[in-house]
């Protein structure tokens, strides 16, 4: 069985090495797009999508985040926000999930147009939180769940095999 | 340029035709699932049931899963969260939201419709699910995902919205 949509969620991988080109707006656009298609608790959509292209702010986010050092070679970042005053049905109870979906939305989508992007936390780290709200200007009532570095990859690098046969129980709970 | 994924309508499908669905294929499905981003690989658990008794006890007491009872399996994606209070807190649900949305989309690629019905955070909806499965109480079933061979196709919606972007900054 040959499945180009299964190829692309099996060779997906985090890719933090980029050439420093610049990611065109309307392929921006395609991966925010697949991002918004995520399915959401009531359909609810309880997010936001920054998206940095302004080299002297992501050379900000660079210096002050731990663990997004790749974005000194970025073309771009895309900032997954929660806003969970959205949702008032459940009262914010699902905004992790729906985001989360829509980052791996986002993340396969960059995989798919050939360009590497990691997912770099933010939340539930407060102080990494509070950097990325200070440099984007983001209110207290939004939540930055990640900064997703994203450019032409300089290397590919490698898909970690997490399948674990003994991991899977049939019918009911072994073990 | 690869673009299948970018083009797979993915509508949410509540009803199923009667076909079952191959070992091999929810081996594949689960495959997908892991290849996600995760900040903690394990100990991720997978549960499968296909049983007719075990399914229709789902669908009968568990919200939102009614549709299991025509569903031909039934994925539970379970965690054990207990490794820091960030991680059982925040951090594990991103990882479990990242499986899911995989294992959502691999099953629309093969053709499958599945549908995501959660149980966590509910307590109600998560002693249900260990009761009927035999889940032991360390580990949290966080969500039950119906799959079968669709009855209709879902209804696919437009969700992209340009007002939930900004340039730059907020």
């Amino acid at each position: 069985m040959k499945n180009e949509t299964l190829e692309i969620i099996y060779t997906r991988r985090s890719v933090r090495s980029y050439t420093g080109e610049a990611v065109p707006r309307e392929t921006l656009m395609k991966i925010l797009r697949a991002g918004m298609a995520a399915p959401s608790a009531r359909n609810i959509q309880p997010w936001a999508f920054i998206v940095v292209t302004d080299r002297g702010k992501l050379d900000s986010l660079c210096a002050k985040l731990p663990y997004a050092k790749m974005l000194d070679k970025a073309g771009a970042a895309i900032v997954v926000c929660g806003v969970p005053e959205k949702d008032t049905v459940y009262g914010g109870k699902y905004w992790v999930e729906d985001c989360s979906a829509a980052t791996e939305n986002i993340l396969l989508a960059c995989h798919a147009l050939g360009l590497g992007a990691v997912w770099t936390a933010a939340h539930p780290n407060e102080d990494r939180a509070a950097t990325v709200r200070e440099i984007l200007n983001v209110p207290e009532t939004v939540v930055p769940l990640n900064v997703i570095p994203i450019g032409v990859p300089k290397d590919k690098g490698h898909v970690i095999e997490k399948f674990r046969e003994e991991n899977i129980h049939w019918e009911r709970w072994q073990g | 340029m690869k673009k299948g994924i970018l083009e797979t309508p993915s509508g949410k499908v509540k009803n199923y035709r009667a076909q079952a669905v191959q070992t091999d294929v929810l081996m594949r499905i689960i495959m997908a699932g892991l290849t996600g981003p995760l900040i903690n690989v394990q100990p991720w658990n997978f549960m499968i049931v296909t049983e007719r008794t075990i399914l229709d006890s789902l669908s009968i007491k568990l919200p939102h899963a009614k549709m299991l009872h025509k569903a031909k399996a039934a994925l539970i994606i379970c965690g054990t969260p207990e490794k820091n209070e960030l991680y059982s807190r925040d951090s594990w649900v991103m990882d479990y939201s990242a499986i899911t949305r995989n294992i959502l989309l691999a099953c629309n690629a093969i053709g499958l419709g599945a549908v995501w019905v959660g149980a966590y955070p509910s307590k109600e909806r998560i002693a249900l699910v260990r009761e009927i499965l035999n889940i032991p109480k360390e580990v949290v079933p966080v969500n039950v995902i119906p799959i079968g061979v669709p009855g209709g196709t879902g209804q696919l919606r437009e969700k992209f919205q340009k007002e939930n972007i900004r340039w730059e900054r907020w």
